[in-house]
């Protein structure tokens, strides 16, 4: 449900793009989303091709790639970065605070179209 | 032909957020998002705060609920200005519908607006409403592993309230492993053990909200 409202944006943002481009057809799209974006790839990957059947010629078998970005910190103590993954924001060099540098994207990466 | 974007899935949704924040912003209110999970008390927790902090300032409410009015009805009866939004099955807010339902607040009265989202730790940690801060609300009866499960609700979180602290002995649950874990997850997070039921620990989140509105005047 909720990945379907977000194939939605995509396909919108996407088409109307390719749209104002003169383009005919999009071959590719690239999204990045983050380890900790609460989205699940699959859905938003089964989202997006049943609205992009739906959108006749411009998306026909348009493939979509989905980037992970691993959830990453930064040490606000001594700057080191770290993955966050299971073990959290807390610095393992130094055990100082964390602050999350990557891991909740939600992005259009790019598309492909001519 | 490959054209870059970069642009957040979300853009729409955090455009409106911005507005929202802006109107916040001019009106000098103070406007924080309440996530958490079905049943964690978020409602109780709301009622204990409109209580404790009406003599002292100017409050508001948005009530974000699947279906029903309940939740806005026991807002009401604190005589708290209070906006439903039913999302009909939707599983978040999102930052147009707190934009419709701002047409029904009157801002310029009001010095905190606490907007409850719907119960759920996925999606509403996806949606920006415009929000100054994000609190969570864990029950005990959750366990502590939810910051690991639910990290970006913790993780943007300001403050986490954890309610229903009475319950504590029918739980194997304890105070200091919860903590650790939603600090394990966001460190810099004020952690607020409590209990809406008994009042145990209402005053001290009472008191650092109160100061957040201070300072958004």
């Amino acid at each position: 449900m909720h990945e379907l409202g977000l194939a939605e944006n995509v396909i919108a943002a996407v088409g109307s793009d390719a749209r104002r481009r003169g383009f005919t057809r999009v071959s590719r799209v690239t999204l990045r989303v983050g380890e900790w974006s609460a989205v699940l790839p699959d859905s938003l990957e089964a989202g997006f091709h049943l609205l992009a059947s739906l959108e006749g010629d411009l998306f026909a078998g348009t493939e979509l790639r989905i980037e992970r970005e691993p959830a990453r910190g930064i040490c606000t103590a001594c700057g080191s970065t770290f993955p966050a993954g299971r073990t959290g924001l807390v610095c393992p060099a130094c055990g100082g605070p964390g602050r999350l540098e990557s891991g909740v994207e939600l992005e259009i990466a790019s598309y492909e179209g001519e | 032909m490959e054209v870059k974007v970069v642009e957040r899935i979300l853009k729409v949704n955090d455009a409106v957020a911005q507005a929202n924040r802006s109107r916040f912003d001019a009106a000098g209110v103070l406007a924080v998002n309440i996530i958490g999970s079905p049943g964690a008390g978020k409602t109780t927790v709301l009622e204990r705060t409109v209580e404790g902090l009406k003599g002292r300032f100017a409050l508001a409410c948005i009530e974000g609920d699947p279906y029903t009015t309940r939740d806005a009805e026991r807002i009401a009866a604190l005589d708290c200005p209070v906006v439903q939004i039913n999302t009909q099955g939707g599983c978040h807010l999102d930052a147009s519908l707190v934009s419709q339902a701002l047409e029904q607040v009157d801002l310029g009265a009001a010095d905190l607006l606490l907007i409850e989202n719907v119960g759920n730790l996925l999606c509403p940690s996806q949606y920006d409403l415009g929000e100054h801060l994000t609190v969570v609300v864990l029950s005990v009866t959750e366990g502590a592993d939810k910051p690991e499960k639910y990290p970006a609700a913790f993780q943007r979180a300001r403050a986490v309230i954890v309610s229903k602290i009475d319950a504590l002995a029918l739980t194997d649950v304890d105070l200091d492993d919860v903590s650790a874990s939603i600090r394990r997850f966001n460190p810099q997070a004020e952690v607020f053990p409590l209990s809406a039921r008994t009042g145990e620990g209402v005053e001290a989140w009472l008191q650092w909200l109160a100061k957040q509105v201070r300072a958004a005047r």
